[in-house]
């Protein structure tokens, strides 16, 4: 056994050094071949395409599953070594995990991109023909540009070249000001307000639908009813102290069979035996929907409506 | 690497699962014929795209907050049969996203449905729109959208959280018939009060293969019918012997008297009294639990959060 | 005119029935305001009956050792201050009154710290003007913030097998003003595994539930402050045993002051007075009833003016009936 090898931090594939030859082999090859495969792709026969694209999903999932599946070793250090085969794998696939998921995150960003573009090519061909509503994609451009700017101008100041001279206490710092403004003096105060919105549609709705059209409804209105009133401290408090004077103190049987139409005790019965197990069937189903999806996707054999 | 917890019954029963799945598969596509019953939501889609026709109105089409995954690539699987339609007829669709991926595959499929329908001039590019990934920015987009195109039909599916409330009310406002589902349990409550048809839990993944009835989708549905099943009786037999257990069988183990150096003598709690981590049920689920793997049934300090249960 | 006299008048029943919006939601509106006013002014403290979830959560952050760590993931956002933003608040000054250091960090999204650190901010004014002045917490000797995960799932998966690679990379200023690695800091620096740290504690209204239990659920107790939306989700958790803590929204928050307020004595009687040790002891003498209790009773009355708009619908819904018979 190389004792030695234990000293520094092994320089393996998915974590070569900064500035270590490793790193930069891996850096080119992998642009080579990034660019072969986009122009290849564009090259390949129609009847390869399918199986290309079957095989690479079945190659990305794979490696999630073996992620989640293989023994993981706990807590090793970067310094040790693996003991056999299993702590090999588990180990490649540990350190993988980080450069992986800044795959996806790379992948999102180019994506979010494209949305961006997307909304940009929508909106500013709006305002340039004059289509209906054109002042609100004219707000919604210059927001965008604004927030854009006023963003990497605040961060330019506090973390660009020269930012030790820019202190963050000093409110005369335009940049700073101008972003503290936008984003949150108004951004997250309108992301508050959207959500507070809820309150009011969750009112309009019940007024609406909670009506005694049939039995079924009165069952669920009556069990709302109940569950609303015991949300409610003082109700709680009030009707559980009227069940209590009717039931009498102490554990006789009146008092223990009267406990049970405390409001509180109502709730939790509610909540145990009515409740939790249509959750977890729903939950259940769901589950296994998602498990059956995902496993048609990984697979390749997803057929969608259309075929 | 979760099955250090549960034990090796985690991997065996997903395998066990995966083989139900594939296995009704196959049988499907040998031409077995296989039932699934009615689901009114999916039912409603050619009523709300032929109402959008008669008033001349857009079809709306939003998969929430999902991204792209099983349950956004589920969505727009059947927005794609409600776009088929509404091309058929000449409906103009509108497809609202909140997630730059989805979109991308998303335009590629509506495109596609045009040109197989062999209209493609139908298809407007910006029909289908990256609205924004912030939850309420995308709301407040979706119903600025619906109030100010006054859409017709809206189709809501795939994974909806609090803004799920703001668009169906919404839509409830301009008399909009609804179509609703949503893979977050919490808020199907809200749906149902505010929409006309809701799928609720997994009748959302059962949407393709009820409306294609393609066979590996059928067979896939049949699959987790019997995974179900499965899991309900996994249900029943426990309680059963968990209840039998904790009636009629003690637990044995072996306790050393104290200063009598090494003399185990084999002692028996009855029934009634067993803890949790003794039963069957626990150790099958919990093989790892530390109350479990001691035999010898000391005096252990329990953790502050540990119930001393040994009524179960 | 003869329009007019043509129009069919609405019954009774049927104006019960369709009450306009815009009416709905300015009653609302005022009594809600009004509500909040009042009980700020008049320190209206509605009464309350924690729930064995609460307690179970209180019994756990209650008996951590002085000094001991334990984690805070948050996705409070301003939007959820009235439910999240409560929580929080109760458990961060809960911590801070116990000498309890902890780590916070998001994978929601990057507002949640900022919103985590004012709140840290404003409780610590609160302990340097008690009386007798309270020690403020310290960011690297008594808290580290980690910031923002893009990807959670992936970091809490390597939480679960290796703590020290998952966080290992993220550095603090120390008290000099010198950038280190945050396992140098006290908060940290004898934490080696995941198993060390005392509770996990996610303050969130969006379900992180379901990766949180998986990665993490046995190896450290979690405790799950929730909005109410998502509790009878999260119930199931705790009911299995997944969850040793839930707090229920604003409810929860508001309880969880109550028990902070009165303690739970030997027997679990909240506020009893058996003898020996309580299970969880109170903060006598200390500000505990705060922001949730300050809402609760607004909350109510909400509840209450849904109730009656409900119960005129429905009464609407019967005269109409009644008269078409």
């Amino acid at each position: 056994m190389n004792l030695l090898a234990q000293l520094a931090p092994p320089n393996t594939f998915w974590t070569a050094h900064n500035g270590s030859t490793l790193l930069w082999v891996e850096i080119i090859v992998a642009f080579l071949l990034g660019c072969g495969v986009v122009f290849g792709l564009a090259y390949i026969p129609k009847e390869l395409r399918k199986p290309i694209i079957v095989t690479a999903t079945f190659l990305g999932g794979f490696y999630f599953v073996l992620q989640y599946m293989w023994p993981q070793a706990q807590d090793y250090t970067k310094t040790e070594v693996p003991r056999n085969s299993v702590e090999s794998v588990s180990f490649w696939l540990q350190s993988s995990l980080p450069t992986v998921t800044n795959f996806n995150q790379v992948l999102t960003g180019l994506l979010l991109g494209l949305g961006i573009a997307s909304l940009l090519r929508v909106h500013i061909g709006r305002v340039v023909k004059k289509h209906q509503d054109w002042p609100y994609s004219l707000t919604l451009v210059i927001s965008m540009v604004v927030m854009t700017v006023f963003g990497y101008w605040d961060w330019y100041s506090k973390l660009g070249p020269g930012a030790e001279k820019a202190t963050l206490a000093n409110p005369q710092i335009f940049p700073n000001f101008g972003w503290n403004f936008l984003f949150e003096g108004l951004f997250i105060n309108l992301d508050a307000v959207m959500y507070s919105m809820i309150a009011f549609f969750i009112f309009s709705a019940a007024y609406r639908s909670f009506r005694l059209r049939s039995a079924e409804a009165t069952v669920l209105l009556g069990t709302a009813v109940l569950v609303m009133l015991s949300l409610m401290g003082g109700v709680l408090v009030g009707w559980d102290r009227v069940v209590d004077a009717l039931g009498g103190s102490g554990h006789g049987a009146v008092a223990t069979f009267m406990g049970n139409f405390r409001l509180g005790n109502i709730k939790d019965w509610v909540q145990n035996y009515v409740q939790s197990p249509s959750i977890r069937a729903i939950e259940f189903g769901l589950a296994i929907g998602l498990l059956a999806m995902s496993l048609r996707l990984w697979l390749g054999i997803e057929k969608g409506i259309n075929g | 690497m979760q099955y250090y917890d549960t034990g090796y019954l985690q991997f065996v029963f997903v395998v066990v699962l995966v083989f139900f799945l594939i296995f009704n598969i196959v049988r499907a596509r040998k031409g077995k014929s296989l039932f699934i019953r009615r689901i009114a939501g999916l039912n409603a889609i050619d009523e709300a795209v032929g109402r959008s026709t008669e008033m001349g109105r857009p079809v709306l089409m939003v998969p929430g907050l999902s991204n792209l995954g099983p349950v956004g690539i589920q969505a727009v699987n059947i927005f794609s049969y409600i776009t088929r339609k509404a091309a058929k007829f000449g409906t103009p669709i509108k497809m609202c996203l909140a997630d730059a991926a989805l979109f991308s595959v998303a335009q590629e499929i509506i495109r596609d449905v045009y040109q197989s329908e062999g209209v493609p001039d139908q298809f407007d590019p910006t029909s289908v729109r990256f609205i924004s990934d912030r939850q309420f920015a995308f709301a407040a987009g979706v119903v600025g959208i619906i109030l100010r195109e006054k859409v017709a039909a809206c189709f809501l599916m795939g994974d909806w959280y609090a803004e799920s409330l703001i668009l169906a009310e919404s839509a409830n406002e301009i008399g909009a018939i609804q179509v609703a589902a949503s893979t977050i349990t919490t808020q199907t409550p809200f749906l149902i009060a505010a929409c006309d048809y809701v799928l609720i839990g997994d009748e959302f993944y059962a949407a393709s293969a009820y409306l294609s009835r393609e066979p590996v989708l059928v067979g896939s549905l049949v699959g987790q019918d019997w995974s179900k099943l499965l899991i309900a009786a996994i249900i029943i037999v426990l309680t059963v012997q968990t209840s039998i257990e904790k009636a009629f069988i003690p637990q044995t183990y072996q306790e050393s008297q104290e200063g009598a150096g090494k003399v185990w003598t084999t002692k028996q709690i009855p029934p009634h009294l067993k803890k949790k981590a003794e039963l069957f049920e626990r150790r099958l689920f919990y093989p790892h639990d530390p109350e479990a793997l001691n035999p010898k049934r000391q005096k252990l300090k329990l953790d502050p959060w540990d119930k001393d249960d040994s009524g179960g | 005119m003869d329009d007019q006299m043509d129009k069919p008048k609405k019954s009774l029943g049927e104006k019960l029935q369709s009450v306009s919006r815009n009416a709905l939601y300015l009653t609302l509106f005022g009594v809600v305001s009004i509500s909040l006013v009042l009980s700020h002014w008049m320190g209206i403290q509605v009464p309350s009956q924690p729930q064995d979830c609460t307690k179970d959560a209180y019994k756990i952050l209650r008996n951590i050792p002085e000094g001991q760590t334990m984690v805070i993931d948050t996705g409070t956002t301003n939007a959820s201050r009235g439910e999240s933003g409560c929580q929080m608040e109760a458990t961060l000054r809960m911590m801070m009154r116990e000498k309890v250091k902890f780590v916070l960090y998001t994978w929601v999204e990057p507002q949640c710290v900022e919103v985590a650190k004012s709140m840290i901010a404003k409780i610590n004014v609160e302990r340097r003007t008690a009386k007798p002045p309270q020690p403020e917490y310290r960011e690297w000797d008594d808290y580290v913030i980690l910031g923002f995960f893009p990807d959670g799932g992936t970091m809490l998966q390597t939480v679960a097998s290796n703590i020290r690679e998952a966080w290992g990379a993220k550095k603090e200023k120390d008290t000099a003003g010198n950038e280190r690695g945050v396992f140098e800091s006290p908060v940290l620096q004898n934490v080696r595994r995941v198993e060390d740290l005392k509770a996990y504690v996610p303050i969130s209204p969006t379900n992180l539930m379901p990766t949180i239990v998986s990665r993490v659920g046995r190896k450290v107790p979690v405790i799950s402050m929730c909005a109410g939306v998502m509790f009878p989700e999260q119930y199931n958790y705790y009911k299995s045993g997944q969850l040793k803590g839930l707090l229920n929204g604003l409810l929860g928050a508001v309880e969880l002051e109550s028990l902070m307020d009165k303690g739970i004595d030997a027997d679990g009687v909240v506020g009893g007075k058996a003898a020996g040790a309580p299970l969880a002891a109170s903060f006598p003498g200390q500000k505990n009833m705060a922001r949730a209790s300050d809402y609760y009773f607004a909350f109510c009355c909400a509840m209450a003016l849904l109730l009656v708009t409900i119960l005129v619908g429905n009464v609407g819904m019967m005269l109409e009936r009644r008269g078409a018979r």
